[in-house]
């Protein structure tokens, strides 16, 4: 465990160090993201890179994705004890994706170097990155319909990958060999790499411009800092129990609900996430490692509590984490995870932030947001180049109204922080044509302050085929609104194959379990997809709504006339306008 | 006198102050520094140019000026109305944007509203593929349609302009063309903006962002254009007329409306300019130039002489502009940025701004909310009486009372709470710092930081303390340094284009022949402009972005620079007909890689993506003695100062104008000027050197004894 | 109630988890007792963890099995 010694750095230095820490992050960061391959940590972001002390405790990162803040707090210590920090020696690269031993899910790699001075080991630089291919039953490595971690691609525990500054060839070889697009994982690995030399580089400087001794201080210093700072913000919370509950459609294998229960216990300066009453682990791959219910839990709690926190070790102190082995908050080996980061994590963060600590902190919370990242996962040979690609792709959905703003159209939900492919590189890259990518702006969760709109995306296959897998939710219940809010729209993913001008759903056309979890569905030219992800719902009542915002909405396509109406109550007249004493007739009848 | 003396004037619109700098041939140097007038620019220009005395019938060379016309119609969102023309089924493409954001815990985050809404957008029925052909064209009764549908929307909205991107149009700009050609004939007065000429680069969003905001400040610059040349005729002003690039290049202003876009940053690229003349005069290999005035502050970089360049610069937030621009990182930090407590209960300086009118509390013109400068008079770095040479009296007890009710709700001493807001200042400065250095690979603690504006100087030290940077260099009269910046800048043309190709086919690819047509655009573009007594030769400059295939980012390589003019196919070594482009350029690449991020990958294939050529016309040398009161033994005050720690210490005053080379002082002590006032804090050495820049180092180590940097 | 080793050969892969709150075992585990039941833990800790948590959990509310309407109307097709 972490040492909590008396670091007497006074609170200057302590800040200067640990910012310039971050900044060290911060350039490995820009180093991997200008040097990487797959689009998904290149343009998407989808990596992290992390300084922590010699036990692998978080001390500083460039957190570009906070999905994997609990990979960043517990990976490396896994590694750091597995291995037994005696046996690490300098120029020694260990690689690590096991979702069994502190990994959030496979596709996520992480590094982790030891750093030496004078012969001892005073640090670890590490990185985490999403690679994009990984092997396993379906292109993209995000099989909605396995049944086991096998199934889920090639899975590493911590292994040496670099020996005292040489690569370890076995290792890359068997990685390479059990990847579909081996020549991008060769050039990520490397980015990697790279990376992690670049955060060497910079903390030598740092130590032998301060001194190893106050550095190493500012490690403890800093993880102390943000103890205290959390513990006194968890103090200004009312003690007590709150209880909230998150329901998953199915699990891509059998069509049953999956729930997750969480009794969340203040104490004091303390707080207990209790999970144990969640239901059983499910068979399909919607489950969560111990660390992605840590990542969540913390996350939520960093939007609520903790917004400006330096980001370390420390925020585990106050906070602690209860699940039950074999249940969907905490998987058992070999049960499938790979959708336990991308949908088990934004359920579980907006449960939180909104029904649970929501009411403690309305200025803070927001109503649900689309709360899914629509993977969708494709693969096969591109005609115009003969080459085989593979590509894990995800949409936007629109966020949730909030106290002071209606929710953001098309953004990333809150656990996640990625960019799209822009239209012209997507077709570019994969032999894919878009009939149109647009806002579904008609499907808002009506309120106070309203929804952000989800999107709406059309592709037509341009080669002979291609196989086609998703790993998404919300098909059958909307993201709840807040406060009276009212409820956003669901997930669809539609087909319209060849020839026809209608689109019914994948789970209709292709008979499948579900209408968002699907496996290696292969399509043909001219078939046509449409992808439409969730709209955020809708903060406090929509009779409550300023009318000229709601003229506003009917202008610019969010709002209907009859909506207007019927459900913000609000008269417009012939112009467009608001009527004024219409609307006010319309709304004392409602407050009546 | 034989000869009269010719002057070149430049001059710069700031928030708050528009300043003049005239420079005779004789090595004359005339200051003028006036309140700007936000509402109608053009009138604090003229006001200041009639303050000169001169005789802008016959004397004046020269006049360049620096505008943030453009620059507060995209900040303050005053833009025209625009109506955007997009591919059907793209049209929310400036609503979705990139679907990432900046912090990482704020449910509270607004995504930037788009410069187009979303009724002004009309989806067109064509399709261009990724491969430049044509999948559905755009046919006749389309653009009937169209053109009917636009007429509607500019019949609703007065002096609207029209921006047009469709998909892949940086491939194959025909259907943007044909479009634009009916436009422009159905409504020859209305401003057509094309994203294939504005910014023909590929992603969809960032070039259609570029497109919309050049519609945005079209008219906007029309009229400003038209007001300035009108009044300049009136004066019948004599000389070449010229406006500021934010590529730091001039362009005469018959033109300046010509790409509304490359005057964004209009603004502050004459503080850029010379901040880079500045450092390389003092024979800086690396500064970072900060120009604080009343209401920002621009940070940029110079290596080596010479100002970086990006092609990619955010206006806010997600809002970015897709041609070529001088790297620079702006926030809200100047004189008059307001200190307030949050929401939060912590202590704010900045964004807000008391801006020009009513200015800070110590102005006296009805601000009531204190500002940096208001903590400054408290703190007693300034002199109430010496403000501006004394043209405007500070009225300190008002500001001492509004910085007392900071105070108060933030439960300190009025001292205390005067010296956080400048510690905050000095954060927000540093964090603009970090911004230009460490995210584009480089290390500010080898940088000197050359500070002016009005207010730069005031904070440098602080900064430098704080960041532990090498020295600080305060140019002469560094309230007019951006104004002086504009005279010594070049002409410069600037093109950029996307060209992907596979640098590893056995064919050659098109790219010398791209790269030649770019440098002969950008050649004649610059020719057609080229003021009539310019004497030297056109330099044009080529350069091809590469990365490894499956990369995101590119790494410039340059491929040429000479004369064009002369005998361009000899002289090119990228020439149409060079066989060896290709290899010379991954041979490059593959070094620059691993220089750059410390290693290569010889097996990997490696490709184009940016191409561009810059034409550049070098502005005359300029010679001239910043101060003529120079004296041995200048005059020596003392006054009463906080000088950092909460400490009130007899602290040394002299007047700039009578500093000589050679000169120094240890702090703590302050330089007055008439347009900025500089701190020595203690701890450190100031020297005059022999360009009478102000060097400022810590006098041993890095001056640990006393804080007055932030993280307090 | 004592630290144990959690013993494992280098060829065994598989994992053990805290009885508490589910996290991982590495090397050593803490065992306590709770009546009949042998429990193992990551931290020492946890055994008074476990029994305050006892506490709470008499209090919660009874498990809810019910789904939204969503999700029965979905069941139902």
């Amino acid at each position: 465990m972490s040492t909590r010694t008396g670091t007497d750095v006074d609170k200057i230095t302590l800040t200067l160090v640990h910012r310039q820490l971050v900044n060290t992050c911060d350039e490995m960061a820009v180093s991997m993201m200008r040097t990487a391959y797959s689009p998904i940590f290149s343009e998407g972001l989808d990596f992290s890179t992390l300084i922590l002390d010699r036990e692998g405790n978080l001390v500083a990162n460039a957190g570009l994705n906070p999905s994997m803040l609990g990979a960043s707090l517990y990976a490396a210590t896994w590694i750091v004890r597995e291995v037994g920090a005696e046996n690490f020696a300098e120029g020694d690269v260990y690689i690590h994706n096991d979702p069994y031993r502190g990994g959030s899910h496979m596709p996520e790699h992480m590094m982790v170097m030891p750093m030496f001075v004078d012969g001892e080991l005073v640090a670890f630089i590490g990185n985490i990155a999403h690679m994009a291919e990984i092997g396993g039953m379906a292109p993209g490595s995000f099989a909605a319909t396995a049944t086991d971690v096998y199934q889920e691609g090639l899975r590493l525990p911590p292994v040496l990958f670099y020996k005292g500054g040489e690569p370890v060839r076995d290792i890359w070889r068997i990685m390479l060999a059990n990847h579909r697009t081996p020549n991008d994982s060769w050039g990520d690995l490397h980015a990697m790499y790279g990376s992690l030399q670049v955060g060497r580089r910079r903390l030598e400087q740092l130590m032998e411009e301060r001194g190893t001794d106050l550095v190493t201080r500012v490690f403890s210093g800093i993880q102390d800092y943000t103890e205290a700072a959390l513990r006194e913000n968890i103090r200004a919370l009312p003690d007590g129990v709150y209880h909230g509950i998150e329901w998953f459609d199915d699990d891509g294998i059998t069509a049953t609900p999956y729930a997750i229960r969480l009794s969340l216990v203040v104490e004091g300066d303390e707080i207990i996430f209790d999970y144990s009453r969640s239901d059983p682990q499910a068979v399909g791959p919607i489950n969560a490692p111990y660390v992605v219910t840590m990542s969540a839990s913390l996350n939520a709690l960093l939007y609520m509590i903790g917004t400006d926190l330096p980001v370390n070790a420390g925020l585990n102190r106050p906070v602690r984490i209860v699940t039950k082995p074999g249940t969907i908050c905490c998987v058992q080996l070999p049960g499938a995870c790979v959708g336990g980061q991308t949908e088990y994590q934004p359920r579980v963060m907006e449960m939180i932030m909104g029904q649970v600590l929501g009411p403690l902190l309305p200025e803070r919370a927001a109503a649900s947001s689309g709360n899914t990242s629509l993977n969708f996962l494709f693969g096969g040979i591109d005609p115009r180049s003969g080459d085989y690609y593979a590509h894990y792709h995800f949409e936007a959905t629109g966020w949730g109204g909030r106290m002071g703003t209606d929710g953001n159209n098309a953004t990333m939900p809150p656990h996640a922080n990625c960019r799209n492919t822009p239209v012209e590189i997507f077709e570019l890259r994969w032999p894919w044509i878009h009939e149109s990518y647009r806002l579904a702006r008609d499907e808002v969760g009506a309120g106070r302050l309203r929804g952000g709109a989800g999107v709406v995306r059309v592709l037509e296959v341009a080669a002979e085929t291609i196989s086609v897998s998703a790993l998404s939710d919300r098909a059958h219940q909307e993201p709840w609104g807040l406060f009276g809010g009212s409820d956003g729209s669901r997930t669809r993913i539609d087909i319209s194959p060849a020839g026809s001008d209608e689109f019914v759903s994948f789970q209709q056309h292709f008979g499948l379990v579900s209408p968002t979890k699907f496996t290696n569905v292969r399509l043909h030219r001219g078939d046509r997809v449409r992808l439409t992800s969730p709209s955020g719902a809708g903060y406090g009542p929509p009779s409550e709504r300023v009318p000229e915002l709601v003229a506003e909405d009917i202008r610019e396509g969010y709002v209907s006339p009859e909506d207007a109406e019927s459900v913000y109550k609000v008269r417009l007249d012939a112009a467009g306008d608001v009527d004024p004493a219409a609307t006010a007739r319309l709304r004392e009848g409602t407050s009546a | 006198m034989t000869t009269s003396p010719r002057w070149r004037v430049g001059m710069d619109t700031g928030g708050t102050f528009t300043d003049l700098v005239a420079l005779s041939d004789q090595g004359q140097l005339l200051l003028r520094k006036v309140s700007s007038t936000p509402r109608s620019p053009s009138d604090a220009v003229f006001s200041a140019l009639e303050r000169t005395g001169l005789d802008l019938t016959a004397d004046l060379d020269d006049f360049v000026l620096g505008t943030t016309i453009a620059t507060n119609a995209v900040i303050m969102r005053r833009g025209a109305p625009v109506i955007l023309l997009t591919t059907a089924g793209f049209e929310d493409v400036l609503y979705i944007q990139r679907i990432d954001r900046p912090g990482r815990y704020d449910l509270q985050w607004v995504k930037a509203e788009p410069y187009a809404p979303r009724r002004s957008t009309v989806g067109v029925k064509e399709r261009v593929l990724a491969d430049g052909t044509v999948r559905l064209a755009l046919a006749d009764e389309e653009v009937d349609r169209v053109i009917e549908t636009v007429g509607g929307l500019l019949a609703e909205h007065d002096g609207a302009a029209v921006a047009v991107s469709l998909l892949n149009s940086y491939l194959n700009p025909d259907h943007e063309r044909a479009l634009a050609a009916k436009l422009r004939a159905a409504f020859p007065q209305v401003a057509v903006s094309l994203s294939a000429e504005v910014a023909p680069v590929w992603r969809e969003y960032e070039r259609t962002a570029t497109t919309a905001m050049d519609a945005y400040v079209s008219p906007i610059v029309q009229r400003f254009a038209h007001t300035l040349a009108t009044g300049l005729d009136e004066r019948a002003m004599s000389g070449w007329h010229a406006l500021m690039k934010s590529n730091g290049g001039q362009v005469p202003l018959e033109h300046s409306a010509d790409r509304p876009i490359e005057l964004v940053l209009s603004g502050l690229a004459g503080g850029m300019m010379g901040g880079g003349y500045w450092a390389r005069a003092v024979g800086s290999d690396k500064a970072v130039t900060l120009d604080m005035g009343g209401t920002s502050a621009d940070v940029g970089v110079v290596v080596d002489g010479q100002l970086q360049y990006t092609g990619l610069f955010e206006v806010e937030w997600g809002v970015p502009i897709a041609v070529p621009i001088i790297d620079v990182s702006t926030i809200g930090a100047g004189g008059s940025s307001l200190a307030y407590v949050g929401n939060d209960g912590l202590l704010h300086v900045g964004p807000a701004s008391a801006g020009a009118d009513p200015g800070p509390v110590c102005y006296g013109r009805g601000g009531t909310q204190p500002t940096v400068t208001d903590a400054n008079l408290v703190m007693g770095r300034l002199h109430p009486e010496h403000f501006l040479g004394g043209e405007l009296s500070l009225d300190a007890e008002s500001a001492e009372a509004a910085v007392g009710e900071l105070a108060e709700s933030l439960e300190l001493d009025v001292d205390a709470a005067a010296e956080a807001v400048l510690t905050l200042a000095v954060e927000n400065m540093a964090g603009a710092v970090r911004l230009v250095t460490v995210d584009r690979g480089h290390d500010y603690r080898e940088f000197d930081l050359v500070a002016f504006g009005g207010a730069g100087p005031l904070h440098a030290a602080a900064i430098a303390r704080h960041m532990r940077m090498r020295r600080v260099i305060v140019p002469p009269t560094p309230g007019l340094v951006s104004a002086f910046g504009t005279i010594i800048s070049d002409q410069r043309v600037d093109r950029r284009m996307t060209a992907v190709r596979r640098l590893d086919s056995p064919e050659a690819t098109d790219l010398a022949a791209i790269l030649a047509r770019l440098a002969r655009e950008a050649h004649a573009e610059l020719a057609a402009q080229r003021r009539a007594d310019a004497t030297g030769d056109i330099v044009v400059t080529t350069y091809v972005s590469c990365r490894y295939v499956g990369q995101n980012y590119e790494q410039e390589i340059r491929t040429y620079r000479g004369h064009l003019d002369r005998s361009y196919e000899s002289v090119i070594p990228a020439s149409p007909d060079d066989p060896d482009l290709d290899t010379r350029l991954v041979e490059m690449f593959h070094a620059s890689h691993a220089r750059v991020y410390g290693y290569d990958l010889p097996e990997q294939a490696v490709q184009s993506v940016y191409v561009g050529a810059t034409a550049l016309l070098a502005g005359g040398e300029v010679k001239f003695v910043p101060y003529t009161r120079t004296t041995p033994n200048p005059r020596i005050s003392t006054r009463r100062v906080q000088v950092g720690d909460g400490v009130w210490a007899d602290t040394v005053v002299v007047d700039r104008a009578e500093l000589q080379p050679g000169y120094a002082l240890n702090g703590p002590a302050i330089v007055e000027e008439p347009n900025s006032t500089t701190f020595v804090p203690p701890g450190y050495r100031m020297e005059v050197d022999g360009t009478y820049c102000l060097i400022i180092e810590a006098v041993d180590g890095l001056g640990e004894s006393l804080d007055t940097g932030a993280d307090a | 109630m004592s630290w144990q080793d959690l013993t494992k050969s280098w060829q065994d892969t598989t994992v053990d988890y805290c009885d508490v709150c589910g996290n991982l075992l590495i090397h050593t585990f803490w065992q306590f007792a709770d009546g009949d039941a042998t429990l193992r833990a990551c931290r020492q800790g946890d055994e008074a963890l476990w029994h305050r948590l006892k506490g709470y959990r008499a209090g919660y509310p009874p498990v809810d099995h019910t789904p939204p309407p969503g999700l029965v109307a979905a069941a139902r097709d």
